[in-house]
């Protein structure tokens, strides 16, 4: 059940009815049987999955509060990890091991070979599995107590608006909100059904628009030209921002009608004039948990440090460039089990490394720089990233490298109508059409970039605000009725 | 909160007001496709009530208009026979939905279903350009197809929009190919297909392509029958044999599997429908008249047997 689909659309607000009348005592009940259906409603078999996962990361969070033996916690904290690592490692990660032990063993002309696992990756499995992760390491670092309520703790891993694609919420913020008692508030309500709104015009309006030329573009890459490639990264960086950030515009105005505040995932990226910048600003609840989980424990680690840390830069601080790396590539791993996205990852954690080493401090902290400079940082910083994107969006390494080769052989922008023409893209209105939605996402971007982009909406004249309401909404219908498909088009994340 | 819950209805209605101007408006508009092999979908369903029971009624897509002769089996069986298949893209839902509350005592309802309409394939789209704005194919319009229907509305009030610039609609048809009165192709047909089938439409047959939603409907139009005094039966209907790309397994497993989950009489095996290109007229499934002939000769034998 899609949050673009009818079903949705029906669920949402029966969800939301019930948990308002039923008994505040039930509710939690209520919440959790409503999100294992909106789970299952992928697949129902892979509901094992997730229990057993909720079931090893809550028994190791109960033992870590009883047990008090630093040797012994370090011992149940190993374990919960790894129990819960080892379901995402089987269900994502086997069959791409497997396929490049098998290749290897090909090339050496090895006999045998190790027959692939028959599996498919359960929808959200790397988001609950990181936020199970997160609540065991967090209780034994003694930030938050064990959950005692197994049904809380397992409302905590399946609260359905953040179920399969996130924000990978963190048990400290989320689990005592199971505690309070809501209300239904009609503020709070229009403040949800206002980020819904925004949600379904970035995905339904903007990023599956895009997607068709993305598509046919990526799909016969090689029959195309590279301006029309070229292009086509340009725009399937506008649609997975589109669409990922509107997976988290759904889920946090859901969350919110229920009366629970998630944390914000997305924040005007593509305005960030450093990479630094860029990764405080996308996917904040994924950097934010390597930061905490994976960066923060390297570069204190000594045994880490004693291998890696030594490497200072200019003799002052510790280095963190290896650390960087490290983090981007488990980055790029947690994307995705195939090279492009670890090519991706890596090519992320060089730029940072680049910034690092490279741009001198007092530039990057200097307040006052002119602004054609900053735009042209934000520009640069955004080719940067379309670059990388190559790799996130084509099949195999050499897609990427014949798209990146055909894009600087090709390069041919004035042209760009005649070679977009094979991939749909005909007529002038077409292309006015993009330019405009992608001039509303970057005014959007631009009210949105300190976070309150929302409370600004709200703050507008009634006539003014209601105007871009309706547009808004009448977008999104006419959308689905011009789109002429009964395919609900997928969350891009729902693959990772 | 009353306010607050009416200020939302009255958003949502007045996001629907556009559209429901624009249907208005489009169906308020002649209708356009009436002549067309879709639009003969009006005048069949009228049969329904013009003939009185018993009477045999044929059900299927285009194969079925093309493959039976509608007089003569009248004439040999001693009952008139109404051919109400237009095109599987319809579905079987939806013919069920038109049959309900028809069928009467006596009536022998013939199921001819294309590949097509045992995978369950349908074109709401086509579906629109066949109901138009007709109260009595609109109501028969299954639920379940509701959704698809709306999404597939823009595109087809652009085409009626574009045909009706056009100068389409006044005459009240597009073209008008010789349809007899019971609704089966009466015009001459000779093979116009340059290799004896149609090379981009190659057709497997096996028993993975019948959909669960095709059987449940087949049975729910068996008991229709049966409730209503009906019999009903089964019948493959004819296939261009050069264009069949499965293999002999393969199409003894759909023959037997049909016959496993079907209870109801076959009027053929799976193996004579499948004709020479030289009985296809313009597709692989459109029998020219000679084909028309044999296919019919088949149904009758086979007929006698069930009217005794």
């Amino acid at each position: 059940m899609a949050f673009n689909s009818l079903q949705f659309a029906i669920y949402l607000p029966t969800v939301c009815i019930l948990y308002f009348i039923l008994p505040v005592k039930y509710r939690n009940y209520w919440l959790l049987a409503a999100s294992y259906y909106f789970y299952m409603s992928w697949n129902v078999k892979y509901v094992f999955l997730i229990l057993f996962t909720t079931l090893t990361s809550y028994l190791a969070g109960r033992l870590l509060g009883r047990t008090t033996g630093e040797g012994r916690r370090k011992a149940i904290l190993t374990a919960g990890i790894i129990a819960s690592v080892a379901s995402l490692f089987v269900f994502k990660y086997a069959n791409f091991v497997i396929g490049n032990i098998n290749l290897v063993m090909e090339s050496l002309h090895a006999t045998g070979r190790i027959p692939v696992l028959n599996v498919l990756l359960p929808v959200g499995i790397s988001f609950y599995t990181f936020q199970t992760l997160s609540y065991v390491i967090d209780v034994y670092r003694g930030k938050l107590p064990d959950e005692k309520d197994f049904f809380v703790y397992a409302l905590y891993v399946s609260f359905f608006p953040q179920l399969v694609a996130g924000p990978i919420e963190r048990a400290t913020n989320l689990l005592p909100q199971f505690r309070e008692v809501h209300r239904f508030d009609t503020a709070r309500c229009s403040d949800g059904l206002r980020r819904i709104l925004v949600g379904l015009f970035k995905k339904i309006v903007i990023a599956d628009y895009f997607a068709i030329y993305v598509n046919e573009v990526y799909s016969r890459m090689r029959e195309l030209n590279g301006t029309a490639v070229m292009f086509a990264t340009f725009l399937f960086a506008i649609q997975i921002y589109c669409d990922f950030s509107a997976y988290s515009d759904i889920a946090i105005g859901s969350a919110l009608i229920l009366g629970f505040r998630l944390m914000e995932n997305f924040r005007s990226p593509y305005l960030s004039d450093s990479f630094s910048e860029f990764w405080k600003r996308w996917h904040i609840s994924l950097s934010t948990w390597l930061q905490d989980y994976i960066f923060v424990p390297l570069v204190w680690s000594r045994w880490w440090d004693k291998l890696f840390n030594r490497h200072t830069i200019d003799g002052k601080k510790p280095a963190v460039l290896p650390n960087l790396i490290i983090v981007f590539l488990i980055s790029g791993i947690w994307h995705g089990a195939g090279w492009t996205f670890i090519v991706w990852g890596l090519l992320h954690g060089i730029y940072r490394v680049i910034e690092e080493t490279v741009i001198p401090k007092k530039w990057k902290k200097r307040k006052n720089k002119k602004k054609a400079v900053l735009w042209l940082e934000v520009g640069l910083v955004f080719v940067m990233n379309c670059f990388s994107l190559i790799f996130f969006r084509a099949d195999t390494i050499g897609d990427a490298l014949y798209a990146v080769s055909r894009i600087v052989r090709d390069f041919d922008p004035v042209h760009l109508m005649t070679y977009m023409q094979p991939a749909g893209l005909e007529e002038y209105g077409q292309l006015l059409w993009i330019i405009l939605l992608v001039a509303v996402l970057f005014l959007w971007d631009l009210l949105n970039y300190r976070g309150e982009g929302f409370e600004k909406l709200s703050s507008f004249r009634p006539v003014l605000r209601y105007a871009v309401y309706y547009a808004l909404g009448l977008a999104v219908v006419w959308r689905i009725f011009t789109s002429m498909s009964d395919i609900v088009i997928e969350f891009i994340y729902f693959q990772f | 909160m009353k306010k607050y819950f009416l200020k939302i209805a009255v958003y949502l209605l007045l996001l629907a007001l556009p559209l429901t101007l624009i249907f208005a408006y489009v169906q308020s508009k002649p209708t356009v496709f009436s002549g067309t092999l879709l639009g003969t979908i009006y005048h069949k369903s009228g049969l329904l009530d013009e003939v009185g029971s018993p009477r045999i009624i044929f059900v299927g897509g285009s194969s079925c208009p093309y493959a039976t002769d509608c007089e003569r089996i009248s004439e040999e069986l001693g009952m008139p026979c109404i051919n109400l298949g237009v095109t599987s893209y319809f579905g079987l839902a939806y013919y069920r939905n038109l049959l309900k509350g028809h069928i009467g005592e006596g009536d022998i309802i013939v199921l001819m279903p294309e590949a097509a309409m045992m995978r369950n394939k349908i074109n709401y789209e086509a579906l629109w350009e066949g109901v138009e704005n007709r109260p009595s194919l609109l109501r028969a319009v299954p639920v379940s197809y509701w959704k698809n229907m709306a999404l597939a509305y823009y595109k087809y009030a652009a085409h009626k929009l574009d045909l009706l610039d056009a100068g389409y609609g006044k005459k009240g048809e597009i073209y008008s190919p010789d349809f007899g009165y019971f609704g089966d192709v009466t015009q001459y047909r000779e093979a116009i297909l340059e290799h004896g089938y149609m090379t981009d439409d190659e057709i497997m047959l096996n028993r993975e392509m019948v959909e669960p939603e095709f059987l449940r409907n087949v049975r729910g139009l068996a008991k229709d029958a049966e409730k209503a005094g009906a019999v009903f039966v089964f019948a493959f209907p004819p296939v261009d044999k050069l264009a069949v790309i499965s293999d002999e397994n393969e199409l003894a497993g759909l023959e037997s599997y049909l016959r496993d989950e079907i209870n109801a009489g076959f009027l053929n095996t799976l193996n004579d429908s499948l004709m020479e290109g030289q009985y296809f007229y313009n597709s692989n499934n459109h029998l020219t008249t000679e084909g028309e002939e044999i296919y019919t000769e088949t149904l009758i034998r086979a007929l006698r047997s069930v009217t005794g």
